[in-house]
């Protein structure tokens, strides 16, 4: 299946949310990078079918999705990011609405529920009304959902917020799983949801998306800009406020600070491999904790 | 089906709704026993009141008309009015007797004479009917609409004979309950807040953005809406008149009457429909969850357009009392939204209105009753407001 976004505009009144965004996805996972406020829930939601765009189009194998209708929608398998449940269903009771409203028949829903909840550690509380979740379970049962029809398509949305350390691994192990036939695009600002899994990785900012590229990629262009250096606190409370800082560790009474340049920023810096988060950083310019 | 299941499930089979249910059922039985029990004062003046209605039951007697006439002057001149002497009556039942035999003999002579005051396009009385028709015969114009209308008119009352008087005290309590003022405080309201929620609750949980993308979210889903709606009013109107039907008898035990002519009833007098009072309650509640459906899909469509559910009930109510608004404001505005007022929601629950009276409407030469009429403008605005969830559904988006 080949999805293709050909210059998606998004306007809120006078706000300009997307500008001429293009993207092109076959089979694999999918990264969407980028903080928070730079319009890829917007996108997300078009693709999904859920927000139309003020401008462009959406293509599924060619064809315009406005014109696939039930046919894109049966395919589809969405998890939102702020999505909350009816809190007087129990887990079960809202897979299985959710699965009647993906048109499964109820052996397949009752096979596709006991076989998710396994995956999403939910077995045994499917019985527990939805109010009493926690924010991770909540999560997890947002998972199952979106997984419920064998979607063809898998769009998730901030899937990890709220998961533990051991719940996240899980996840990736999932979603890593299910992508290999199918197109899943996942949108994030933490790297290491897609770090290793991600096929390619595009990363957005203020609205405009960069070119669709394997983490390798994205890491082998940060080759000689991430640098090590050592310097003491007080000089690091001013450092931080005009360099883009990926690490800072304690060593002794200095602190050892992993910082991206372009240039090497003093004479002892010690220049390092970069990883993908490095190239985040650097993409969005991060200085004194904030986007550029 | 499994859908809808699930629909009703978050519109009305969920514990806080089966709670709001469960008030309501007992507050309508109590209402039932307020209207009927505290209009007699006690159970003792009933049994004295029915001892009296059903020694003098059967056809017209004028020298019984005379006695209560006189005792009804006497209280006027008394107690300064109608209402005066309804209170009075409530701890006398020799009294209340004669305001209803009073009342019955005031229906005796409308029956022939018609009302002291008439409305020209809705003649009423026998002999007024008559001598209308008489000019029109005179004119040649027996062809006309007036002359067809007046023809069935005068056929049916000929044919329902003069009202006869009969112990329907209860019956009479009771269609006051189900009046439209009652019916919409009691029933609209309660219910216009049960279904207010059947879209908003989509997009206050963001469960939109999951039905939007799923394969039945834009066709089956508003189906299963729709049938949710439908089942939580029809629930809630079972539940309204169950409980004024139990609280009205059930104190005093008795049903006496249910088989008599609706003309029976005060407020039926003129009424064109030839059926019993039971069967009418029966067409009353059939009538009125119709109405209430439709309402239901009306709020359905509101709900879909809107983001919060106590916008959409506010809009409901203010739909709901659009008669009254209308009626408040000058004749030359009333006189253009006639339409509205005649088929407002506040008039077509009032199954008094809509069935109790003469009124008809002249649809290309054909008399058409008002109760048919109702039902053709309800059935094409359920319509229509049905299309407008589909359409709405299919258009709608997150932001």
């Amino acid at each position: 299946m080949k999805i293709e976004m050909n210059g998606i505009y998004k306007n809120f009144g006078k706000k300009e949310v997307l500008q001429n965004v293009n993207l092109s996805m076959g089979n694999g996972l999918y990264g969407l990078l980028g903080p928070n406020g730079a319009g890829k829930t917007t996108l997300i939601r078009i693709l999904a079918g859920v927000m139309r765009s003020t401008k462009g189009e959406v293509l599924i194998d060619g064809v315009n999705r406005e014109t696939c209708g039930e046919v894109f929608r049966s395919k589809v398998g969405y998890l939102p990011q702020d999505v909350d449940f009816y809190d007087d269903f129990t887990g079960l009771e809202y897979l299985q609405y959710v699965a009647a409203l993906k048109g499964l028949s109820p052996i397949q829903t009752t096979e596709k529920i006991q076989e998710l909840a396994d995956k999403v550690s939910l077995t045994n509380d499917l019985s527990r009304r939805c109010i009493t979740y926690s924010g991770g379970m909540k999560r997890r049962l947002g998972i199952a959902q979106a997984l419920l029809n064998d979607p063809e398509i898998l769009i998730l949305d901030e899937p990890t917020a709220g998961l533990d350390p051991h719940e996240r691994i899980k996840f990736r192990n999932i979603v890593s799983a299910f992508s290999k036939d199918r197109t899943v695009l996942l949108s994030t600002h933490i790297v290491s949801d897609v770090d290793s899994i991600a096929r390619e990785v595009v990363m957005m900012k203020n609205g405009q998306v960069g070119d669709m590229q394997s983490s390798k990629h994205f890491i082998a262009n940060m080759n000689g800009k991430v640098w090590e250096m050592m310097m003491d606190a007080g000089e690091l409370v001013e450092f931080q406020k005009t360099a883009v800082i990926s690490n800072v560790f304690p060593v002794g009474d200095n602190v050892n600070v992993r910082v991206i340049s372009e240039q090497k920023p003093s004479a002892d810096a010690i220049c390092k491999e970069p990883n993908l988060e490095d190239a985040y950083l650097y993409m969005f310019n991060y200085k004194g904790g904030k986007v550029a | 089906m499994t859908l809808f299941k699930f629909e009703l499930r978050k519109l009305l089979l969920n514990k806080r709704n089966a709670i709001i249910m469960a008030v309501l059922l007992v507050s309508y039985c109590a209402i039932g026993v307020g209207m009927s029990v505290f209009s007699f004062g006690s159970i003792d003046n009933y049994n004295t009141y029915s001892a009296m209605a059903n020694a003098a039951a059967g056809p017209y007697n004028e020298e019984q008309a005379q006695i209560s006439n006189a005792a009804y002057d006497a209280a006027l001149d008394r107690y300064g009015n109608a209402d005066g002497i309804a209170h009075i009556a409530m701890e006398d039942p020799q009294l209340k007797f004669d305001v209803a035999y009073h009342d019955y003999s005031t229906t005796v002579d409308e029956y022939w004479n018609g009302p002291e005051t008439q409305d020209l396009a809705n003649l009423k009385g026998i002999y007024p009917i008559q001598d209308r028709m008489a000019v029109l015969e005179a004119d040649g114009a027996t062809d006309s609409y007036e002359y067809r209308k007046l023809s069935n008119q005068l056929e049916t009352e000929l044919a329902a004979g003069e009202p006869e008087f009969h112990n329907v005290a209860l019956w009479d309590s009771l269609i006051s309950t189900w009046g439209g003022m009652m019916t919409s405080i009691l029933l609209f309201f309660p219910m216009s807040f049960l279904i207010a929620s059947v879209y908003t609750k989509e997009k206050t949980t963001g469960m939109d953005n999951i039905i939007l993308s799923s394969k039945h979210g834009q066709r089956q889903i508003v189906l299963a809406k729709i049938a949710a709606t439908a089942v939580t009013c029809a629930t809630t109107a079972l539940a309204f008149f169950a409980g004024t039907f139990a609280g009205t008898f059930i104190p005093f035990g008795t049903l006496g009457g249910i088989g008599l002519p609706l003309k029976t009833l005060s407020s039926f007098a003129n009424t064109q429909l030839v059926m019993s009072i039971g069967g009418f309650a029966a067409l009353s509640i059939v009538w009125v969850i119709f109405v209430a459906v439709v309402y239901g899909i009306i709020m359905a469509l509101l709900s879909s357009k809107m983001k919060n559910q106590a916008a959409v009930f506010g809009i409901g109510i203010l739909l709901l009392m659009s008669n009254l608004l209308i009626e408040s404001m000058g004749t030359s505005i009333i006189a253009l939204l006639e339409p509205i007022i005649k088929f407002g929601f506040l008039k077509t629950i009032n199954v008094s209105t809509i069935f109790g009276g003469v009124t008809t409407f002249n649809v290309f030469g054909m008399v058409v009753p008002y109760s048919i009429m109702a039902l053709i403008v309800m059935t094409v605005l359920g319509i229509l407001a049905f299309i407008g969830v589909r359409i709405s559904q299919k258009y709608r988006t997150i932001a």
